[in-house]
């Protein structure tokens, strides 16, 4: 039982982590259609930004040896600018491009924004140990939790419940899901698509920005790479969850998270190190079941 | 003039929809655009809205240029369109479907009070998700929240399309009596005979020219009015 027990508190950790990520990805693509592949590279540059700028191989912190509450809020405040910046660059002049166009700026911009690091930090991955008190463990009732896991799902729950909170009861937030809804209607009823979308922009940045603390918290690694396969995973979740569903993209995070932990306990040993393959294949069975998502949104019937 | 629409040249790609489209709306009028099918009547109001951007030509609103500016500056203006289909937003209750009609103003309970006694029904379903009301009952949240953004000019993109003939009746009686409050209205039909019971003025429109315009009164009775519509007389329809 106590390990039935670890290993759903695992799960749930870890489908936090991903819920968080996959929002990130889902509010961006509620208001603009585009899968912003660059997300993961937010994540990224949240980390690296941590550290000294350096090619040296022996990372030294910056922002990552500040206090605590100025570290988040910092890592916090630049993945917001840069998800502002990127959309106000290149987005912004893409809006009204097909969704094929928007989706390789989103490429485009993850590349750039991966060799930047490549240049100013260099390839090699870098070890960095930041609020370090929350790998240590704590025993309830003969479990032993790492810190860390219960604050990723505190925090997961706070952020989600924060986020349900703007959406359904703040003015900005009717604004986000009619404009997600349709967004050329909202336009014409004098809802500020600029706003709107930097908005989202914004949140999303901010989600990035926790995923990435919480990221190499756990990690202890710094890697240009490291933003692809949560964002991967991510935007599994958000097309599982049923696209442009919130609700949706939040079921498919813990959804997927929860298979991931159960493949790692329940495949044989010699599997394990290939578990990500049967992961994806339960997401094509899922969605040969149902192809719009657990959530799809059900579009209004034409009635008479 | 309160609208005043010059030498519009529309296209979508290389299909022209518009060419030279003028025509006019004086303050307080009903004026409508009707027109078969693909005649471009959609694509007139889509581009007096901000939605499409002209090739050439002019929209001058109470004397300003806004071709081109973006749909919500355009709104902000006071102009606002009930496009063809409804589009309600069907995920969202009642209630919050008309609470966008107030994002420009804030404050206006006393425009909220009107909409609701004016729209009763309404005031029972606010919970209820827009997408579960009937055709004609979204027809009417649509007028309600376009409404409520307080227009000096209200366009309506085929309101009674995909309507029952009741639910048509109710929908230009509710027109008929926001004419009679000297609201400014741009109407576009492709079924004739409703509207022009209730219009100042008409445009016939086809194959994306002005063919044919007057006062409704005027036209209503006129053979002139179907040979500008079908683009040949009706007696000319061999038997």
């Amino acid at each position: 039982m106590t390990v039935v027990l670890q290993h759903v508190i695992d799960a749930v950790s870890l489908g936090s982590l991903y819920a968080l990520a996959a929002l990130g990805v889902g509010l961006i693509f509620g208001v603009m259609r585009l899968i912003n592949f660059a997300h993961g590279d937010f994540i990224m540059v949240g980390a690296y930004a941590l550290i000294v700028p350096s090619t040296a191989i022996v990372a030294t912190p910056l922002i990552g040896a500040w206090p605590a509450l100025a570290m988040v809020a910092a890592i916090l405040a630049i993945v917001v600018l840069l998800a502002l910046a990127t959309e106000r660059i290149v987005f912004r002049p893409l809006r009204n491009a097909d969704p094929a166009t928007l989706l390789i700026g989103s490429f485009a911009v993850s590349f750039f924004l991966q060799h930047m690091v490549l240049i100013i930090y260099g390839g090699r991955p870098k070890a960095i140990d930041i609020l370090s008190g929350l790998n240590e463990q704590v025993i309830v009732l003969g479990l032993r939790i790492p810190k860390l896991e219960i604050a990723t799902i505190g925090i997961t729950f706070v952020l989600l419940s924060g986020l349900a909170l703007f959406l359904k009861r703040t003015m900005f937030g009717l604004q986000i899901r009619a404009a997600a809804e349709d967004f050329d209607m909202a336009r014409l009823l004098g809802v500020r698509a600029n706003t709107v979308i930097a908005m989202a922009f914004a949140a999303s940045g901010f989600l990035a920005g926790v995923v990435a603390l919480l990221l190499t918290t756990q990690s202890g690694v710094l890697y240009f790479g490291m933003g692809v396969q949560p964002v991967l995973f991510a935007f599994v979740a958000t097309v599982i969850g049923g696209m442009g569903s919130l609700p949706g993209a939040a079921l498919g995070g813990f959804l997927v998270g929860t298979v991931s932990v159960a493949l790692q306990v329940l495949l044989p040993f010699e599997l394990r190190l290939n578990r990500d393959a049967f992961v994806f294949l339960a997401v094509i069975l899922v969605l040969l079941f149902r192809p719009g998502g657990l959530l799809q949104s059900r579009a209004a019937k034409e009635r008479v | 003039m309160l609208l005043s629409v010059r030498d519009l040249h529309v296209s979508y790609g290389r299909v022209p929809a518009l060419r030279g489209v003028s025509f006019d709306v004086a303050e307080g009028e009903m004026v409508c655009i009707v027109g078969p099918n693909g005649a471009g009547k959609s694509t007139c109001m889509r581009t007096v809205a901000g939605i499409c951007t002209p090739v050439s030509g002019a929209v001058n609103l109470g004397g300003d240029r806004i071709e081109g500016d973006p749909p919500e500056t355009i709104a902000r203006r006071g102009v606002s369109l009930v496009p063809e289909g409804r589009h309600i937003f069907a995920q969202l209750t009642v209630e919050e479907n008309l609470q966008l009609g107030t994002v420009m103003r804030r404050n206006n309970k006393e425009d909220w009070d009107r909409t609701l006694d004016h729209f009763a029904f309404l005031r029972s379903r606010l919970n209820t998700a827009a997408g579960k009301l009937s055709g004609g009952e979204q027809q009417q949240l649509v007028i309600a929240r376009a409404l409520l953004t307080r227009p000096t000019l209200l366009l309506l993109d085929e309101p009674s399309l995909g309507l029952a003939p009741q639910v048509v009746d109710l929908i230009y009686g509710i027109l008929a009596g926001l004419r009679e409050t000297g609201i400014t209205m741009l109407v576009v039909e492709q079924s004739m005979s409703r509207v022009l019971e209730v219009a100042d003025r008409v445009y016939v429109l086809r194959t994306g020219e002005i063919a044919l315009s007057g006062a409704a009164h005027d036209l209503r009775q006129s053979p002139e009015l179907a040979e500008a519509y079908f683009g040949f007389a009706p007696e000319a329809i061999p038997q």
